[in-house]
């Protein structure tokens, strides 16, 4: 009877070790990344803010429907933000407006992560 | 119409006047008119003839005015309706070769200003909609952005029907009304925290060897 016991309680504690890594691993995996870039003019002697430059993010296995994009533009800090999950996203930049720039960025899970300066000449 | 026929009147019935006052105190005479005019040969003597050369001064001079008064599209024109305002456009030039600024730095601004918010955080503001492709409206963006903390979310808005259903916005076609009925929370984050990432460009079709 004690052995019997004892099996019973193992297996409980056994099952509840994996209900718990199981829910802790779940919000990690659904956690939206406040992400947050920057966009300068190139300028002599100092880069300035490239303000209302229009940025857009996609999964990068969609980004070639331009239907899908998250567009947001740039303050007059030169500052965009979006927040996504993780993943592998391209990242658009519309100067010139007709001939726009990609950028591949990695969101990895984290609360913040924040994308270099992407200069424009 | 009415304007129309009270002009073609007048000038028939007004050069009757300084035409009678003509044959009754001028001195008695054969005045005679005669001649080609528009096509026709006109032959008239007495007082008609006088009439009829006072009624081709008044007649010229009617067309020299209606010729050299701007055109007005109403009269009097209907004042716009309330809560309604007119469009200008308004254009010029910035000479930017003495200051050695470069356009793209230069923000225009309206004072008084156009967009502010109220101290509890409420806003109202008119925004003029281009017509785009067919029926449809070019709505803009809106642009939330602090201009003193940069610390703040900057959050954008699409103002087009159909967008970010997170903002609840509500259109009223009829009123040209836009109401965003989610309250809007800007997120404010720590100051150098976060993983940093240089984005690698992608280069474009017509860019690779």
């Amino acid at each position: 009877m004690k052995v019997h016991s004892l099996a019973r309680r193992t297996l409980f504690v056994i099952a509840l070790q994996f209900v718990c890594s199981v829910g802790a691993a779940a919000p990690l995996q659904s956690q939206t990344t406040w992400v947050r870039g920057r966009i300068e003019w190139r300028g002599s002697p100092n880069n300035y803010p490239a303000r209302g430059i229009k940025v857009g993010v996609v999964p990068y296995e969609s980004r070639n429907d331009n239907s899908r994009f998250k567009i947001t533009y740039t303050g007059d800090n030169g500052i965009y933000d979006f927040h996504s999950v993780s993943g592998y996203y391209v990242l658009r930049v519309w100067v010139p407006d007709n001939n726009p720039k990609d950028f591949s960025i990695r969101v990895t899970g984290g609360k913040y992560l924040n994308i270099g300066t992407i200069v424009i000449p | 119409m009415l304007r129309d026929l009270t002009y073609v009147a007048a000038v028939i019935l007004i050069p009757v006047v300084p035409a009678y006052l003509l044959y009754k105190y001028l001195p008695p005479g054969k005045a005679e008119v005669g001649g080609p005019f528009k096509g026709l040969d006109i032959k008239l003597s007495g007082a008609f003839a006088g009439y009829f050369l006072v009624l081709l001064i008044a007649s010229s001079l009617l067309v020299f005015l209606v010729k050299t008064t701007p055109v007005s599209p109403c009269q009097p024109c209907p004042p716009p309706p309330p809560n309604r305002y007119e469009v200008y456009t308004v254009s010029g030039k910035i000479d930017l070769r003495k200051s050695s600024l470069k356009a793209d730095s230069l923000t225009l601004s309206l004072w008084p200003a156009e967009r502010t918010v109220a101290p509890d955080g409420r806003f109202t503001f008119d925004i003029p909609v281009k017509p785009g492709q067919g029926t449809e409206l070019n709505f803009p963006n809106m642009l939330i952005s602090s201009s003193t903390d940069d610390t703040v979310e900057n959050k954008n808005i699409p103002l087009k029907p159909g967008s970010d259903p997170e903002y609840n916005l509500v259109f009223d076609h009829a009123a040209k009304t836009i109401t965003i009925k989610s309250t809007l929370y800007l997120e404010r984050r720590p100051k150098d925290v976060g993983e940093s990432q240089d984005p690698k460009p992608i280069p474009t079709p017509s860019s690779q060897p």
